[in-house]
């Protein structure tokens, strides 16, 4: 329950940094994410975190910020944190693969989930433009901030729920 | 008398030789004692020098690094009212207009929308559709409000259409957004001829906006028989990447002309 608490407040920093700072650095039309990379790192550091509730606060924190509706952002969000989760499950002997996969996997889920909306909502998305232009670049762009924000999340979690260490 | 002796002779500088044998040496001495007590007052005195000389050192650097600070505030100001003075041209140019300044605080999160998020809302006076402007030309136009902020959505995003006509040409037209935030104009007529450059100004068609606000130029024609009409890449006028204040039009009143168009369903 603690967690969840603080999880507030870091994942309003976490958005108020995406709308101000990250959603500015473009390449080509693509953006990075922070507030998925939290998401999914936090999931993969922390094992019995409440995954579920990060990317309930998360999509309803981002919904604020954007044009996108609510159901889209809870969908994208809890929609990382299941896709980490998975991972993490997957690949449990190596958690820089199971965060890798699931940075890539989950910026794929949220490119579709926004196309979908945007065609919800009667905006014309042409489909290969996106992926080349939207697509493409924020995967790289979310590749390269992948390790800096698992770190960070690493220190953050570690100073939120501080784990006994068992020594043989 | 014996006193009185020896002042004579040292006057006289008889006693010079015998003075010299004997101060010689005591200077001597006193000199190589002066040169071991200063190499030891160096010795000692020196490191609190250095100290002293390091403090200063880190006094004048936290200095430097104040009025570093204080120079990038002020550099920082300085370009904020050049923005502000260019937006206070821009509304004198329309005195018709009443504005509302504001300044640009985000962007939307999502890559394929172009929103901002201004830091001003409904309690100074913003209202859903008002238009939003730079000294340089149109932005968009207001898409939610919140007491202390809104959301405005630029001319860039797939969503916006916005109706324009040529500045020195009778054509009306439209220009719409993408996702990528490239804007093409559509919906002008095969017959109309028009070239690159030429300038774009709002036409007030549909009531979302003012009329004669400018917005872009056209960059390149694409022209094909088989389509019903020209398109033409548009570059906008406001470099949407550099905004950093803007002005919204307070006293325009949209018209909704929804209900009078034709139900095709």
């Amino acid at each position: 329950m603690g967690q969840l608490i603080i999880s507030v407040p870091l994942f309003f920093i976490f958005s108020v940094i995406q709308s101000v700072a990250i959603s500015r650095i473009e390449i080509i039309a693509g953006t990075g994410d922070i507030v998925l990379l939290a998401i999914i790192a936090w999931t993969i550091i922390d094992e019995d975190g409440n995954y579920l509730g990060w990317g309930i606060i998360a999509g309803f924190l981002i919904s604020i910020l954007s044009s996108l509706p609510l159901a889209a952002t809870f969908a994208i969000y809890l929609g990382c944190a299941l896709t980490a989760k998975i991972a993490t499950r997957i690949f449990w002997q190596s958690p820089i693969l199971s965060l890798f996969s699931s940075v890539l996997i989950s910026s794929i889920i949220k490119f579709f989930i926004e196309m979908i909306t945007l065609q919800y909502m009667g905006i014309a998305v042409p489909f290969f433009l996106s992926v080349t232009s939207i697509l493409f670049p924020t995967i790289v762009i979310n590749l390269f901030l992948t390790f800096p924000v698992y770190v960070l999340m690493g220190d953050i979690s570690r100073w939120i729920s501080p784990k006994d260490e068992i020594y043989a | 008398m014996v006193v009185v002796g020896l002042i004579f002779l040292a006057l006289s500088g008889i006693l010079r030789p015998i003075l010299g044998m004997v101060m010689d040496p005591f200077i001597a001495f006193q000199r190589w004692t002066s040169e071991r007590f200063m190499v030891l007052y160096d010795f000692f005195t020196l490191p609190r020098d250095v100290t002293e000389l390091l403090q200063r050192n880190a006094q004048l650097e936290n200095e430097v690094s104040n009025l570093q600070s204080q120079v990038i505030q002020l550099q920082e100001q300085l370009r904020e009212t050049e923005v502000l003075y260019s937006l206070l041209d821009f509304a004198r140019a329309r005195p018709q207009d009443q504005y509302v300044a504001a300044a640009v605080i985000g962007q939307d999160p999502s890559p394929f929308l172009n929103y901002i998020i201004i830091d001003r809302g409904s309690d100074d006076g913003i209202r859903y559709g008002m238009p939003v402007v730079t000294q340089q030309g149109l932005v968009g136009r207001v898409d939610a409000v919140t007491s202390s902020a809104a959301r405005v959505q630029l001319i860039t995003d797939s969503g916006s259409v916005v109706n324009v006509k040529f500045q020195n040409k009778s054509e009306s037209a439209q220009i719409k957004g993408s996702v990528t935030g490239e804007v093409t104009l559509d919906m002008l007529s095969q017959t109309a001829t028009i070239d690159a450059g030429e300038i774009l100004l709002t036409s007030g068609l549909g009531g979302n906006y003012p009329v004669d606000i400018l917005v872009g130029q056209i960059v390149r024609v694409e022209r094909s028989a088989n389509n019903l009409f020209q398109s033409a890449v548009v570059q906008p006028v406001v470099d949407f990447k550099a905004m950093r204040a803007v002005l919204i039009i307070t006293n325009f009143e949209r018209t909704n002309i929804q209900p009078l168009l034709p139900d095709l369903g």
